[in-house]
């Protein structure tokens, strides 16, 4: 947790402050149970279903480290100003630390064949939290031999390599006085030998790098350090001077600074480690090799190595003349009738790299955007250069490019990924670009739009480039995020008043009320679909620069399409984005193949449902455009909808996922006999009603969160209910149906459902005021369903028994179902489990900590068990 | 840091202008003063030097056209106090005792005087004086064979090293002289 609010902190500043706070409320609430937060990842692990299960118990404590690593490193580092909570929230989890430090050197590096490994570990973007990335990076980038007891003396070499370089290329003329002719040393000379002369083009030099270097990531605190920005200039001096014939140019700085940052993490994770004496626990042997290779005095040397090792690749792309050919250069006779400028200046690596990209990677993957950027007369160079020169260090955030490296690197010391990334991040905006014209499609491609998971791209890299090999990521196009970075550009004067206005939350409410009092007339139901008609599937992930707390820029305009986009628009949106990445034969293979499949399955649950949904999100679009009061505060309104959005989409998701898994954990019950099958239905009653708060579908109210005993009755009655009407487990499940929200109670159930759906008006707002939004719809926060632990331990045989067996039925009432509930699933389609997860892994703690959510109670309660 | 020191141009009473070796060996950016002994003479050559340099000090000497630079003037070069004073007061005309009177007048380290068109560069009662002669090679009262020289100061802390440059049959020579303050 603290890693995210460093993180978030240095990446959006200060711009985040309200989100920050609500976000330190939520950590200081939950750091004592500090434990819990490592078992997230589990939870969602079980909860998906799918993707690896976390087998060996490393990672419970592994995300402690996390913490401890990043607020060390950052502490020392002062990369964050504000280090207050952090500092104090790392404090009582120190302890249970001090061990795995050791584990972790273990883990990665101690069993034979490591590497491999170690690869296949970076390629999933495990390393993200590792604390020794930078031994990692030293082992792809083959720094460092495989063989670890050659890293002493390759180590030593390394630096002394370096010392004898910068010795040797940073010469003072003063001190040569003796050796040279005077003729020559003299500070007016011009030859070449002249140590002054030779001084005084160093110095230029020097002055250019200085000049980009103190540009470098200028919203991260630890680059501002006088010292950081000296050992950067004399790094790339001392590459540039090495390297005559390339010599420094822009760029650079970029490829150097997260080296070094990596590096310095690693450093300091090390003195703290040993601070903490964990180091004891690690044979003397490799304890020696860990100090010797992260040692903080030897940082600048380190980094040159590694920086020279990842030139030698990038080198060629770094070597350019022109990139445009000048009118001169054109011979019109030589030129073939038709050839586009770029293939008339073959001399240049990089542009023939972009070409090879554009016209054979991306018309493969996907013809129609090729021929759209072809039409557009979108050359890749416009865009691309720099995305290729700089790794995406420019368009990702910085921890999502450490992970985007971590893959990078480990799968080969050519960097053979970058150009089906670079296609991947084509790929993910497709549906964007086809829509835009030139210039948007230009603005787009220059500020590339936040991305949720970052493994995305490395998944669909490593698919495109080699389909047979590994598993097609599912679709990850965010219309969301796409209109977002639309919209921003357009309107960033609105945008700013925007922040702070959501923290005032008065006159928001007071909005929001009139937006929900005019809604609510028309259909009892209505704000709650319209909340999940217009959810996106924004992804909930802390880290990047989109989080479902804070009101980014990105969920204004989302709304104001929604509000204005027409019916057909939006399908054929839907549309084209089932089309582009999974042919109408693949959505029938699958849904064919669905009853059949295997827990770990990861796209069945998405691909039926998205059909179902797709008429009534236009509806509900329309809904949504009628609700819109004709205010001239427009402006609030739509930052208020953002947020709502935000929330809704993460209920949505969080709704569709239990929906799935509950429907899955009763096709199971109905084919065993237990023994406390009662007790098992009302668990999963009590999971179906929070998923129906979740929905939207049952009114959350205050009394519901105090009251643990109106629960019980539910359960009960929620029992009945399951146990008559067994056939239909989803029955309760789907009162969602626009025109009978009780569709599914019947008789003494709706009484009892009135305690639960309750629709006052207060209610409403509490739910729909965005000042307590964070708190509500990250899972009702106050809700505490207090389950107890006996059930709670059921409720992991229930997990284990899912695994078991395949429900044969659960296709068809999910599919069922899906239609009116899941107005705008298609969004969550595009979560594709595995990047959902991967999200979840990421996402706010707070979220999780807070979340009511059963399932994570019970995993977490496990733990403590 | 350097410090061109240099005067006695006569542009273009006597000399047509700085001989083509010095103009390709003052380029600018590498000369961060410039410290000059007068008689410019006219504007054009105070606006030659302020292309190498932003910084230009200038005394007056007995041929000025522009009559407003001072007589003498003192410049704080790092540690270094620097006394200029183009020298025709002072006589006789390059005596030794003459300029330590300047120099004790003036309380500087470096004392630079011209005038005489002659280099000189000595350390006295260890104060360091120097003549950097007359960068063009003009004539003077007494004599008409002189030596096209100018001087660079490379000034560190406690260090000042002079680089004398001279033109000798169209061959720029250079000499080094080292001086300390202690």
């Amino acid at each position: 947790m603290e890693k995210m609010m460093s993180k978030l902190r240095s990446l959006s500043g200060s711009k985040l402050n309200t989100l920050t706070s609500s976000v330190s409320k939520a950590t200081t609430s939950a750091a004592s149970s500090n434990t819990s937060a490592p078992s997230k990842e589990d939870i969602l692990s079980t909860l998906d279903g799918f993707g690896e299960k976390i087998q060996d118990p490393i990672p419970h404590e592994d995300n402690n480290n996390i913490n401890i690593r990043h607020t060390s490193s950052v502490a020392s580092v002062n990369s964050s100003s504000c280090m207050d909570t952090s500092a104090s929230d790392s404090e009582p989890t120190i302890t249970s630390i001090t061990h795995s430090y050791s584990l972790e050197w273990e883990k990665l590096f101690m069993k034979p064949g490591y590497l491999r490994h170690l690869k296949n570990y970076a390629l999933k973007g495990n390393l993200r939290s590792s604390r020794f990335r930078s031994i990692a990076w030293k082992l792809f980038l083959e720094v460092l031999p495989e063989e670890s007891t050659q890293w002493l003396n390759r180590t030593r070499h390394m630096r002394q390599k370096y010392m004898e370089l910068k010795d040797k290329l940073i010469v003072n003329p003063r001190k040569a006085v003796d050796t040279v002719d005077l003729s020559f040393n003299n500070p007016l000379s011009q030859e070449d030998e002249s140590p002054w002369n030779r001084f005084f083009l160093d110095n230029e030099l020097r002055l250019t790098i200085k000049q980009d270097v103190i540009r470098t990531f200028p919203e991260i605190q630890f680059y501002r350090d006088d010292g950081v920005r000296e050992m950067m200039i004399n790094i790339l001096f001392c590459y540039a001077r090495d390297h005559p014939e390339l010599s420094y140019r822009q760029g650079m700085h970029e490829l150097l600074a997260p080296m070094i940052f990596v590096l310095h993490c690693d450093h300091q994770a090390f003195l703290h480690a040993s601070e903490m004496e964990s180091l004891e626990e690690i044979e003397p042997s490799s304890r020696e090799r860990i100090r010797c290779v992260l040692d903080p005095k030897y940082l600048e040397h380190d980094a040159y190595a590694m920086f020279a090792q990842v030139m030698q690749t990038v080198e060629p792309w770094y070597v350019s003349k022109e990139v445009y050919p000048t009118k001169a250069d054109l011979d019109p006779t030589a030129t073939q009738p038709f050839a586009k400028p770029q293939d008339l200046n073959p001399s240049n690596v990089i542009v023939t790299k972009l070409t090879r990209i554009q016209d054979y990677l991306l018309k493969k993957a996907d013809h129609e955007l090729h021929v759209h950027l072809e039409r557009q007369e979108i050359a890749p160079q416009i865009y691309g250069i720099r995305w290729i020169r700089l790794l995406f260090g420019r368009e990702f955030p910085m921890q999502d490019l450490l992970v985007l490296w971590d893959a990078i690197f480990a799968d080969s010391i050519g960097f053979d990924l970058v150009d089906y990334i670079f296609v991947a991040m084509l790929l993910y905006l497709r549906d964007h670009l086809l829509s835009i014209d030139y210039p948007s499609c230009l603005i787009t491609l220059m500020r590339y739009p936040p991305v949720g998971d970052i493994h995305y791209f490395i998944d669909k890299a490593r698919y495109l480039r080699d389909p047979h090999q590994f598993p097609r990521p599912p679709t990850y196009t965010y219309q969301s995020v796409q209109t977002a970075e639309r919209f921003s550009p357009a309107q960033p004067t609105e945008m700013a008043p925007l922040k702070p206005s959501n923290s005032s939350s008065g006159t928001l409410q007071s909005l929001t009320r009139k937006l929900y009092s005019t809604s609510r007339p028309k259909t009892l139901t209505a704000p709650g679909r319209q909340k999940l008609s217009k959810s996106s599937s924004e992804p909930m992930n802390l880290q990047t620069d989109i989080s479902p707390v804070s009101p980014t820029p990105g969920a204004v305009p989302q709304h104001k399409r929604g509000s204005s986009a027409s019916l057909s628009q939006v399908e054929d949106s839907v549309f084209r984005s089932v089309q582009s990445h999974s042919s109408l034969g693949r959505f029938e293979t699958q849904s064919l193949q669905s009853p059949a499949t295997t827990p770990d399955n990861v796209s069945i649950p998405e691909s039926p449902t998205r059909y179902a949904t797709m008429p009534n999100r236009g509806k509900a679009k329309k809904q949504v455009k009628q609700a819109v009061p004709p205010s001239n505060t427009e402006v609030e309104l739509a930052s208020v909808r953002g947020l709502l959005h935000e929330k809704q989409s993460m209920c949505t998701y969080c709704a569709s996922k239990l929906d799935h898994h509950i429907e899955r954990l009763q096709a199971e019950l109905l084919h065993q006999v237990l023994k406390n099958e009662d007790e098992i239905m009302v668990a999963i009653a009590g999971i179906k009603q929070v998923r129906d708060v979740l929905k939207g579908t049952l009114r959350w109210s205050q009394n519901l969160g105090n009251a643990d005993e109106d629960i019980s009755i539910s359960d009960d009655h929620y029992k009945m209910e399951v146990a008559s009407s067994s056939t239909s487990p989803t029955t309760d499940s789907s009162p969602g149906a626009l025109d009978s929200p009780d569709r599914g109670c019947q008789g003494n159930k709706a009484t009892e459902k009135r305690l639960f759906y309750v629709s006052s008006e207060e209610n409403s707002e509490a739910i729909d005021s965005p000042s307590e939004a964070g708190a509500v719809a990250v899972g009702s926060g106050p809700i505490n369903f207090g389950l107890p632990v006996n059930r709670i331990v059921e409720m992991e045989d229930l997990n284990a028994a899912r695994y078991r067996g395949k429900d044969k039925r659960r296709n068809s009432p999910s599919r069922g179902k899906s239609g009116p509930n899941n107005v705008e699933s298609d969004f969550s389609n595009s979560w594709s489990p595995e990047s959902g997860h991967s999200e979840m892994d990421q996402s706010p703690d707070s979220e999780m900590e807070e979340s009511p959510n059963p399932l994570y109670r019970i995993r977490h309660s496990s733990y403590n068990l | 840091m350097l410090v061109l020191v240099l005067g006695d141009l006569h542009i273009p009473h006597r000399c047509p202008g700085v001989p083509n070796k010095f103009k390709k060996l003052l380029v600018p950016g590498k000369i961060q003063h410039i410290l000059c002994t007068g008689n410019l003479c006219t504007k054009e050559s105070f606006d030659y030097l302020k292309t190498l340099a932003s910084d230009v000090h200038v005394v007056r000497g007995d041929f000025e056209e522009n009559m407003n630079y001072p007589e003498q003037k003192v410049v704080t070069v790092g540690q270094f106090r620097i006394g200029i004073c183009h020298g025709h007061q002072v006589v006789p005309w390059g005596d030794t005792e003459s300029l330590a009177m300047v120099q004790r007048q003036l309380d500087v380290d470096i004392l630079i005087s011209g005038h005489t068109h002659k280099f000189e560069a000595f350390e006295h009662e260890s104060k360091f004086y120097i003549n950097p002669g007359s960068a063009t090679g003009a004539y003077n009262a007494l004599d008409s064979e002189i030596v096209p020289s100018f001087v660079i100061l490379d000034i560190q802390q406690s260090t000042v090293v002079a680089y004398v440059y001279k033109l000798i049959n169209e061959e720029v020579k250079v000499e080094r002289i080292e001086y300390k303050k202690n």
